[in-house]
């Protein structure tokens, strides 16, 4: 067996198993509850993997038959990013009553906005694809990595602007999808514009061993605990002096 | 190529975002004196006089027409830098309140909650009334009020005050006199 090859099973089967030993740590630490989705795009990467894995390792399944599947598994994983980065959404605004409403309202708007210019961009790009098959992907794949890259931005940026905390695991799940939504929006970029067979082994390397890390990152935010924020009552009459001296001095000045 | 190169770069910006955020989460949440450090003093009737409907109608009928619009501007971007100042001490408020809404008490849960409630209303009130405000500097002419932006402030102030009163009731009222 080659190097590439042995990189290419390691990029393959890695994130995978590691995904398997993050669905059983989110059932151990109880979080199933607080991420459904979450949970079940995890179960089902790993579901997908070892269908992709068994199909490629039977002498009796053709090429167009791992294709087939390889396609039908491809857009359900994509439903179910997306279906993640509502729950993200969900999850961050639940806290907040006063923008429950709000959050709803900017996902099915953001969502809107960005698929018309993700529409737009790819409508006016050039590209070296002939075949219709392979076409139709790399567009849908661009619009489908702008519309996630673009609505974990917002997110990322309203959430520094109205100050939320950085402290749960929802933000560890969002900047994980983020890295890897970005990443794959560079590669389909240049896939569309170079052709898919274009740098294919060093193109699709990228993106596995991104997704590995990306895997990781999920593994280590979840490992550590939820950063708690000071308590007021721990300390309040000495905290609440040093903010009143604060504001008292801003009143001579 | 040119949308090539634009993808591109909006992965790498994107990217480079998520990466600077990432570093953030282990960051520990700025303590109530680093809060109260940052704090602005934002002069409410001087912003109620600069948007003020009446004195804008006195200026525009005693001065001459360019005189105006150069005033006008001028007063336009200063109610701006009172907003902004509003909006940084909504955030800072905000802060505070998250930390009030884990306190064991639950008067203070209930205070904590209210003023972020408030506070996160304000900060986005702010941001649409800094666009109507840079809209009437482009249009000097229009006559779109940020309406309602004192109210909200008095509000989400009053929320910091009924926190600090919670926590220590001879001091508290001090907050909204000095926001």
């Amino acid at each position: 067996m080659t190097a590439p090859r042995l990189l290419f099973l390691y990029l393959w089967i890695a994130p995978h198993a590691l995904q398997a030993v993050l669905a059983a740590m989110m059932i151990h630490r109880k979080l199933v509850r607080k991420f459904p989705v979450f949970f079940t795009y995890t179960v089902y990467e790993v579901v997908q993997f070892l269908v992709l894995f068994t199909i490629d390792h039977l002498d009796s399944a053709s090429a167009d038959q791992y294709t087939s599947v390889w396609l039908a598994g491809g857009a359900i994983s994509i439903v179910l990013r997306f279906a993640v980065v509502h729950e993200i959404f969900s999850n961050v605004f639940q806290s907040y009553p006063a923008l429950q409403e709000f959050g709803g309202v900017l996902f099915r708007w953001a969502t809107v906005v960005l698929m018309l210019v993700a529409v737009m961009l790819v409508a006016y790009s050039s590209g070296s694809e002939v075949n219709r098959l392979t076409l139709s992907l790399t567009i849908i794949d661009r619009i489908v990595n702008i519309i996630q890259c673009g609505l974990l931005v917002l997110l990322i940026l309203l959430a520094r602007f109205l100050s939320f905390p950085w402290t749960s695991y929802t933000f560890g799940i969002a900047l994980g999808l983020g890295f890897f939504a970005s990443v794959e929006l560079g590669i389909s970029a240049l896939r569309a514009q170079y052709g898919v067979l274009a740098e294919h082994n060093l193109l699709t390397n990228i993106s596995m061993a991104t997704y590995h890390c990306c895997v990781l990152f999920w593994i280590a935010t979840l490992l550590r605990p939820e950063r708690e924020r000071p308590r007021l009552s721990s300390a309040p009459n000495h905290n609440l002096e040093h903010w009143n001296n604060a504001l008292q001095r801003l009143l001579h000045q | 190529m040119t949308i090539t190169l634009l993808s591109i770069l909006f992965a790498v910006v994107a990217l480079f975002l998520f990466v600077l955020r990432s570093i953030g989460i282990g960051r520990v949440p700025m303590d109530e004196a680093e809060l109260s450090e940052q704090i602005r003093a934002v002069d409410l009737d001087a912003f109620q006089n600069l948007t003020d409907s009446d004195e804008e109608e006195y200026l525009r009928t005693n001065l001459p027409a360019a005189e105006f619009r150069v005033i006008q501007r001028q007063r336009l971007r200063a109610a701006i830098e009172y907003v902004g100042g509003v909006s940084h001490n909504a955030g800072l408020l905000l802060q505070l309140g998250q930390t009030a809404r884990r306190s064991s008490d639950p008067r203070v849960v209930e205070a904590g909650r209210n003023l972020v409630d408030n506070a996160l209303r304000l900060r986005l009130y702010s941001v649409l009334a800094i666009c109507k405000l840079c809209l009437r500097i482009a249009f000097p002419g229009t006559l779109l009020q940020p309406a309602g932006i004192v109210d909200r402030y008095q509000q989400m102030t009053e929320g910091a005050a009924q926190l600090g009163r919670l926590q220590s009731p001879s001091r508290g009222a001090l907050i909204s006199r000095t926001l």
